[in-house]
């Protein structure tokens, strides 16, 4: 089947009406979710999971994906009206975007950042569509060796990121490899790990994980520590949402600038949208005309990481999809998704299941689409949600979880992993671990083995073998590499 | 000396050993056939010798630039545990409660311990999400999705 017959059936999937409805719920949700402050796409899309179970794999994709991008554009909606990031990367958006709402164009800043957000989506579906299956091809020569070497680059990725200390991220990595086996091995059949629990013979159930470590200790998190809001939500009028045609002018280049960075920070396993945001907006500072100004509100200021974290989300894909190896936890729970469904991902989703992967592309494009053009009317209804106490959501939440989680298999076993993965989960807050890396491991765990055991089989037991090959020899540098990296980026801090 | 890090280390090292406890029986063979228990002995030893680094590491450390690794403590330890507590409690009663009562029961015994996690207790808050967000789920997940959930039961 040749590239264009696969687009085309990718595209009428895309547009078929069940795609279509999911894809709206999912941006929705997305946004929803995005908006309150103290769930973060993670979370979301953790809670969203068992939804999921009941879609085709496409579908289930499209609408994570939609919850995904949806819940970037909720956190930089926050992070403007409230000077609250909902999510990491819209962390940046305050500075410039919250004085604009204090100056009265918080629909300004809102217009702009929806219109990079979709120009930094837009662009970078052309570069995944193109780079992607070229990748792809590439990956299809690799044996176990480099498969192996390929995931301990994303392992070592997964620990490095944020800001904790490496060795505590490492540990959380391996305890998440060790909660990969447990269960039932493959090759001999015996339990491991299961501590004499039967319901742990199929192994520890994802979406149970997900939804203690991720959902249930942010839950406890905000209790724990309530979100003192700063201010009053800014007014936003009909009127004030449209920016002057200076301030459109100003944000062309910044958003192309912030689109090329996020694709580049993107496709990195390892690297999460957030750092993409952070650095074009570095950047943007440096080389704009306005960049002294930064800070005061200018839109150059919110046009660049805006584009930056949707190009990054998008370009994340990549890995995700052609190597199987996801580039953060958002990434990991999609791959966890997928193989839920029965796809693995890696060089032969694309040759063996094309329609998915074009699917998706195209969902991309649908969505934002989505996005753009309901935003508008709906921000009213998502600020008059930030003003709901917390009181009343989270409860709300946690029905969310507790059905959520018993859906799985209908076993109350599952809830009550749920709340021992909360307790980690907390305490892993608490004691400086960061949960992520824990995710990836889990998820990676069973591929790390088998690539392990096959490309030790074939070396008959030389470890030689994974510096010789070259390929291998290069992941392998850059694992290394990242990990002197960051430690010295530690120190300087 | 950074408390925090030697707890985490110890804690590390323990999870390494259990593990290595656990897999007892299990064969490891050699590096060219790798028996059932050669990965897991493996993640074992990189967790107790990653656990020996946190505990030197924060030895190393003096005591001011102990890292911040968790979030700002605004309230008390004591009243942190015991919201944690009660979040715990609300899902795990109704994991015990779903089979033998039912969804809406279970839902609403889970809804109803939940806020006492509320840092200000509200009766009328409290009685108004515990009627109406089983009743929400029950549609959503019931009829909305149509997972067979019982919606009452009796199997004490």
């Amino acid at each position: 089947m040749d590239l264009l017959s696969q687009i085309a059936i990718g595209i009428s999937i895309a547009f078929s009406v069940e795609a279509l409805v999911y894809c709206t719920i999912g941006v929705l949700l997305g946004v929803l979710i995005g908006v309150l402050p103290g769930f973060g796409p993670v979370a979301a899309i953790s809670l969203l999971l068992p939804i999921t179970f009941y879609l085709s794999p496409a579908i289930a994709l499209i609408m994570l994906a939609g919850v995904y991008y949806g819940s970037n554009y909720g956190g930089s909606t926050a992070a403007i009206l409230l000077n609250l990031p909902g999510t990491a990367a819209s962390a940046v958006t305050c500075l410039d975007g919250y004085p604009l709402a204090r100056q009265g164009k918080a629909g300004v800043a809102l217009f702009i950042t929806t219109i990079a957000s979709f120009v930094g989506s837009f662009l970078c579906i052309f570069l995944v569509g193109s780079f992607a299956p070229f990748l792809a091809e590439f990956a299809l020569s690799f044996s176990a060796v480099e498969y192996t070497s390929i995931v301990v680059v994303g392992l070592v990725a997964a620990a490095t990121i944020g800001t904790g200390s490496i060795l505590k991220s490492l540990a959380a990595v391996t305890v998440g490899l060790l909660l990969g086996v447990v269960g039932t091995d493959i090759n001999s059949g015996l339990y491991r790990l299961t501590f004499g629990m039967r319901e742990l013979n199929e192994g520890v159930n994802l979406v149970a994980l997900a939804m203690g470590i991720f959902g249930v200790s942010e839950l406890i998190a905000n209790l724990v520590n309530p979100d003192l809001k700063s201010e009053r939500p800014a007014r936003v009028t009909l009127r004030s949402l449209l920016p002057s045609r200076d301030e459109l002018k100003r944000s062309l280049a910044p958003m192309l600038r912030g689109t090329g960075i996020g694709a580049g920070f993107g496709l990195l396993p390892g690297t999460g949208t957030a750092i993409s945001s952070f650095v074009a907006y570095g950047i943007e500072r440096r080389v704009s005309r306005n960049g002294r100004k930064f800070g005061t509100g200018q839109v150059e200021g919110v046009a660049a990481p805006e584009a930056a974290n949707n190009a990054a989300s998008l370009s994340a894909f990549i890995p995700t999809l052609t190597l199987g190896i996801p580039g953060d936890a958002v990434m990991a729970i999609m791959l966890g998704a997928l193989l839920i469904h029965g796809v693995v991902p890696g060089p032969f989703l694309i040759n063996d299941t094309p329609e998915i992967f074009w699917a998706l592309i195209v969902s991309f494009l649908i969505g934002n689409v989505i996005l753009v053009v309901l935003n508008p009317m709906l921000i009213g209804l998502w600020v008059r949600i930030l003003s709901v106490p917390f009181d009343w959501l989270f409860p709300i939440v946690l029905a969310l979880i507790c059905i959520g989680a018993y859906s799985v298999s209908m076993m109350p076993f599952h809830v009550m992993t749920v709340v021992f993965f909360g307790l980690v989960g907390y305490g892993m807050l608490v004691f400086g671990f960061q949960a992520a890396p824990l995710l990836l491991g889990f998820i990676l765990g069973p591929i790390l083995e088998e690539n392990l055991r096959r490309a030790l089989l074939l070396s008959r037991g030389d470890w030689y073998v994974f510096v010789d090959r070259p390929i291998s020899l290069s992941f392998l540098a850059l694992a290394l590499g990242l990990l002197l990296w960051s430690q010295l980026q530690r120190k300087a801090n | 000396m950074d408390r925090k890090s030697i707890v985490s280390g110890a804690v590390v090292m323990a999870i390494g050993a259990i593990t290595l406890h656990q897999i007892g029986g299990l064969e490891l063979g050699d590096t060219a056939r790798m028996g059932p228990g050669f990965f897991p002995a493996m993640l074992s030893g990189v967790l107790i010798s990653l656990g020996v680094g946190i505990v030197a590491s924060s030895l190393r450390t003096s005591r001011n630039q102990s890292e911040s690794g968790g979030p700002e403590e605004v309230t008390s330890p004591r009243t942190a545990t015991t919201k944690l507590v009660i979040v715990l409690c609300a899902i795990a009663s109704f994991a015990f409660l779903i089979g033998r009562l039912g969804l809406i029961p279970s839902m609403a015994v889970s809804i109803g311990i939940s806020t006492l996690a509320s840092q200000n207790r509200d009766l009328k808050r409290t009685l108004i999400l515990v009627v109406t967000v089983p009743l929400v789920s029950l549609v959503i997940f019931r009829y909305g999705l149509g997972l067979s959930i019982p919606v009452f039961a009796w199997k004490p």
